[in-house]
């Protein structure tokens, strides 16, 4: 079982979203991170072995998962 | 979870049934690299050869996901067929910021920033417990069978991929 959890914003065109593989040497959208990281603290139970939280380029997409 | 071209990300909740068959069949015949050995990457390789609404009828399990499509900007949201996995989603914010929260179970809106109020009419009606309601006002399921997508300019439509299927009572006596 998994727990999973992600934050979309709406409107989203005009922005770039190149790919990028996850990690954030600038600190970038450390806020929305932050929030992922203990929403998945949340739900920390359904999934206690592994974690990981990733963010599209432009900030819009945040997305945690947890198994 | 990130395909092999990296273009397509997602977080599942659940498992793909028959996922090692589906996994031969998509090096052999798609060619797609896959990097590990879980499941859910399955269920992204997939997604990258048939796409959404197509990619449903090779999707056989218990699951909830959310897959996010670089080629074309969209959200794809979706649950298993008897809502085995959950998903439940909130809108949050005004204008530009106006965002979508998603999650395996509403607690995790929290640390989002979610401020819960109960869904009175619901809860005194019984309504919260049908359809796509919950006991949280404005804080919805999606149901099983369904998929939303997300477009990049925040068009959000929601589509049911299956129903379950049951005979005509009346013909099966004659």
């Amino acid at each position: 079982m998994c727990g999973i959890t992600a934050a979309i914003t709406l409107q989203r065109s005009g922005s770039f979203n190149g790919s990028n593989d996850g990690t954030d040497s600038s600190g970038e959208h450390a806020a929305l991170r932050q929030q992922l990281q203990k929403s998945l603290e949340s739900i920390a139970h359904r999934g206690p072995d592994a974690s990981g939280v990733w963010v599209s380029d432009d900030g819009t997409i945040g997305t945690g998962c947890e198994c | 979870m990130h395909s092999d071209d990296g273009k397509i990300h997602a977080v599942v909740n659940g498992e793909i049934y028959d996922h090692d068959a589906i996994r031969e069949r998509l090096i052999q015949d798609h060619g797609y690299k896959f990097k590990g050995h879980c499941d859910s990457e399955v269920l992204v390789a997939l997604y990258k050869v048939y796409g959404a609404p197509g990619f449903f009828e090779h999707l056989r399990g218990e699951f909830s996901f959310v897959v996010y499509d670089e080629n074309d900007g969209r959200v794809i949201v979706a649950r298993d067929r008897f809502g085995i996995k959950p998903m439940f989603g909130t809108l949050q914010g005004e204008g530009t910021s106006k965002r979508m929260l998603l999650t395996s179970e509403m607690k995790g809106f929290l640390a989002l920033g979610w401020e819960p109020q109960w869904n009175v009419h619901g809860l005194l009606s019984g309504s919260s417990m049908q359809a796509h309601n919950t006991v949280f006002k404005d804080v919805w399921k999606l149901n099983p069978g369904t998929w939303m997508e997300v477009s990049p300019d925040g068009e959000v439509q929601h589509h049911q991929y299956w129903d379950p299927d049951f005979n005509d009572k009346v013909s099966s006596t004659q």
